[in-house]
């Protein structure tokens, strides 16, 4: 305690504090204090500055707590209402089957009439028909012939409304009595085609407050790596565990959403983690905007991409979260479809994530963390991101 | 300490899809309010076979005639009211549209039995931009989300601000609240363009509620109150509110969260103040005020705590460490425990630290303020 009514070291007995280790330097960065988020705000290189005036630093905390809130009171409904607005078909891949010239012309009618809505082709057989809509390359497709729509309920009722009520006019105007083929039905007790979307909620928010966690808590690598492979498995496996047997949602083979589970929740966590290490609590906002958010409402699953505006279609290529949702999706309905690009956007993220935390954590052995900041900033700080990260 | 810390995500991964799953897996009407036009002599049958098909997943009544139907209707009291005179449908697709078309379902269905094709007439439709009635969720959340983060900051981030500073940050933040997810809404998105003002002023009344609430469990949970405030809020909050899924489409124990918690009277305000011209709003403002009012009962209680108390730790702990520390005490009873610390140790003075080793009393004297 110095005179100043604070509890801040003294200039001498931190030049002590700061002596460092002899040795190698491999040695002496692993004799540094184990780094954390909260570390990543300090420099103890720098020299000590003049004493804490407390009633600024409160306020000066203050006013930067209160850019989480407005953050959220902006962001969130900025980025999640329009995934529920102005929801239509835009440019929504469908076919006609057929193989004469009135296919063509067809075609050509439906085409010139939908506008942007739909963008229309043609396919020569159903069964081709079949595999584009089971590989997500159509929507849909209509055989004139017959008066059959074929969708996959498994893109959920938006898709599924928007198709079939496009082609079921068409089969009026050609005094045909309609009939509807689901081609990837959704399970009896999924009917929203929801399931996938909570959860992948489920592992993503387990992933991500993993990250915030072990990265708020000082500790050490080998910790850190162990409970961020761990866990992500547990988050997976109690997903499963949900699908399968509590809710009994899902009965097939486990294997593949589990293992998009898993991927999801690991990527969380290596990206969160990287994110505090190398940048502080300030990557929280960053962390929230890019997991959740950005995840749910692009990711196609929540809304379909094809009835909403461009900018969840271009974020949807390259944010994870976003790939990892709907590869859930994917693998509990979509057998055909191809999980290389989720697999492959989420294993990018996961390596950038791992070595933002690798980054972050020898700067903060570099500099000696922690010897810059106030008990009181340090576990005032912890507690407010690790509460705030809820 | 990691692998204890570790139970929080745990909690969080497994209690948000456990509660979105459990409401919002495979909605069904249950005790959905419908009616059926007294029109036909017909018609009590109808009513009384539909409540005997439907058993608990419809409340089915008569009602004298169509102005009375459309009433209903209109009103939120009924999901929908059939005319079996001319196969006349009254529906409200604002009010839902998942219930909205649920009803239509059961009533197509009775149409086809009494040789009637089923007109549908909606009488309050959504907004162009809003088509899945679902425009203002987020808004709420925001509210919700942000109030519930607001506290906890102060709570973590301001330990050394007076109470009165704290409430009115708070109301200063409600006020931004309700302007910047209104203006989101009405002004970027274009989703609304009626009621601004009073879709402003519930998604400030959200925030001010939520906060205030979960700034009460703070002082008195000290840490726990994240676990309770986020399971208030989001976790048990989000699918009662009855927007993604309406009241009658809920099972039962998230219907009852909807009537009693601050996220089910935001979704009931925002839906009929944007949609049935406020009508009805008078119990959910009431609930929202009781919620604030609650808020405050904490806030207030919060202050009783000594005032030498860690504000990481609960109401619980502390009552605990002070009986151990006075057995022969009342248990009402404040005492200057930094005044005795003084006396025992002349080395150390109460000045050291006066958040942890303050010179006031438990019960301070009103002059003093709620510091």
């Amino acid at each position: 305690m110095n005179e100043t009514g604070t509890n801040e070291a003294q200039p001498d007995d931190r030049a002590q504090e700061r002596t460092p280790p002899r040795g190698t330097l491999l040695e002496r960065l692993s004799s540094a204090p184990a780094a954390s988020a909260i570390g990543a705000m300090s420099d103890p290189t720098k020299k000590p500055g003049p004493p804490v005036d407390r009633k600024l630093t409160t306020r000066r905390m203050l006013t930067v707590g209160m850019l989480l809130p407005l953050f959220m009171l902006f962001v969130m409904p900025m980025v999640m209402t329009g995934m529920t607005t102005h929801s239509s078909p835009r440019h929504m891949d469908v076919a006609v089957i057929g193989s004469a010239s009135e296919a063509d012309d067809l075609v050509a009618d439906l085409q010139d009439s939908s506008g942007n809505s739909f963008d229309v082709t043609r396919v020569t057989s159903i069964d081709e028909a079949n595999t584009q809509i089971a590989e997500h390359d159509l929507r849909g497709a209509y055989d004139p012939e017959k008066g059959v729509v074929y969708y996959a309920g498994a893109n959920g009722r938006q898709v599924t409304g928007a198709v079939t009520s496009f082609f079921e006019k068409v089969a009026q105007q050609q005094d045909q009595k309609p009939t509807e083929r689901d081609v990837v039905p959704l399970e009896d007790h999924d009917p929203s085609g929801t399931a996938a979307l909570y959860l992948s909620l489920g592992t993503i928010l387990g992933g991500f407050m993993t990250g915030i966690i072990l990265s708020l808590m000082p500790t050490g690598s080998k910790a850190r790596l162990a409970l961020g492979v761990v866990m992500p498995a547990v988050f997976a496996t109690g997903m499963i565990v949900y699908g399968w047997a509590v809710f009994g949602i899902f009965s097939g083979v486990a294997i593949m959403p589990w293992v998009m589970l898993f991927l999801l929740s690991l990527t969380a966590c290596a990206v969160t983690s990287g994110l505090m290490l190398s940048l502080g609590p300030a990557a929280m906002p960053i962390a929230i905007l890019l997991i959740p958010l950005l995840g749910m409402s692009s990711s196609g699953v929540a809304a379909p991409l094809d009835m909403i505006g461009g900018f969840y279609r271009g974020m949807h290529t390259w944010v994870f979260s976003a790939q990892g949702i709907s590869g859930v999706r994917d693998a509990l309905y979509f057998d055909d479809a191809s999980l290389t690009v989720p697999v492959l956007v989420l294993l990018a993220w996961m390596v950038g994530g791992v070595l933002l935390a690798a980054l972050g954590t020898l700067r903060q052995k570099r500099r000696h963390l922690f010897a810059m900041l106030t008990e009181q900033e340090e576990t005032s700080t912890a507690l407010a991101v690790g509460a705030a990260a809820a | 300490m990691i692998l204890m810390a570790m139970l929080f995500p745990v909690f969080m991964a497994f209690a948000y899809p456990g509660s979105y799953l459990s409401a919002m897996l495979e909605p069904a009407p249950d005790h959905m309010q419908l009616a059926v036009v007294e029109s036909t002599k017909d018609a009590p049958q109808i009513a009384q076979q539909l409540q005997a098909e439907g058993g608990d997943a419809v409340d089915v009544t008569t009602v004298a005639d169509t102005a009375a139907a459309k009433n209903a209707v209109t009103d939120l009291e009924a999901r929908a009211a059939y005319d079996p005179s001319n196969g006349s449908l009254y529906v409200a697709s604002a009010g839902g549209a998942q219930a909205t078309s649920a009803a239509q379902s059961i009533f197509d269905e009775v149409a086809q039995k009494t040789d009637q094709t089923l007109h549908v007439k909606d009488l309050r439709g959504t907004t162009a931009a809003d088509s899945t009635g679902t425009g203002f969720m987020y808004m709420l959340t925001a509210c919700l989300v942000a109030g519930y983060v607001t506290a906890t900051m102060l709570t973590s981030l301001a330990r050394g601000v007076r109470l009165p500073v704290k409430l009115a940050v708070q109301l200063l933040m409600s006020v931004v609240a309700g302007v910047l997810t209104a203006g989101v809404c009405f002004g970027f998105y274009g989703v609304y363009d009626h009621h601004l003002v009073g879709a402003a002023l519930i998604g400030g009344s959200l925030f001010l509620t939520a906060s205030v609430v979960q700034l009460g469990f703070a002082g008195l949970l000290g840490q726990a109150s994240t676990l309770v405030g986020i399971t208030l809020f989001v976790i048990l909050g989000v699918p009662a509110s009855g927007v993604a899924a309406t009241p009658d489409m809920l099972p039962g124990f998230f219907r009852v969260l909807h009537r009693l918690l601050p996220s089910g009277a935001g979704g009931e305000l925002l839906r009929r103040v944007l949609y049935f011209d406020a009508h009805g709003i008078g119990t959910w403002v009431l609930l929202l005020v009781t919620w604030l009012l609650v808020g405050a009962g904490l806030v207030w209680l919060s202050t009783l705590r000594s005032p030498s108390a860690d504000p990481a730790t609960s109401v619980v702990t502390e009552e605990r460490e002070h009986l151990r520390a006075h057995p022969e005490g009342g248990m009402f009873t404040a005492y200057d425990e930094a005044g005795e610390r003084a006396e025992s140790s002349p080395t150390s003075t109460p000045s050291d630290d006066p958040e942890r080793a303050p010179q006031a009393p438990r019960h301070r004297a009103p002059e003093e303020g709620l510091a």
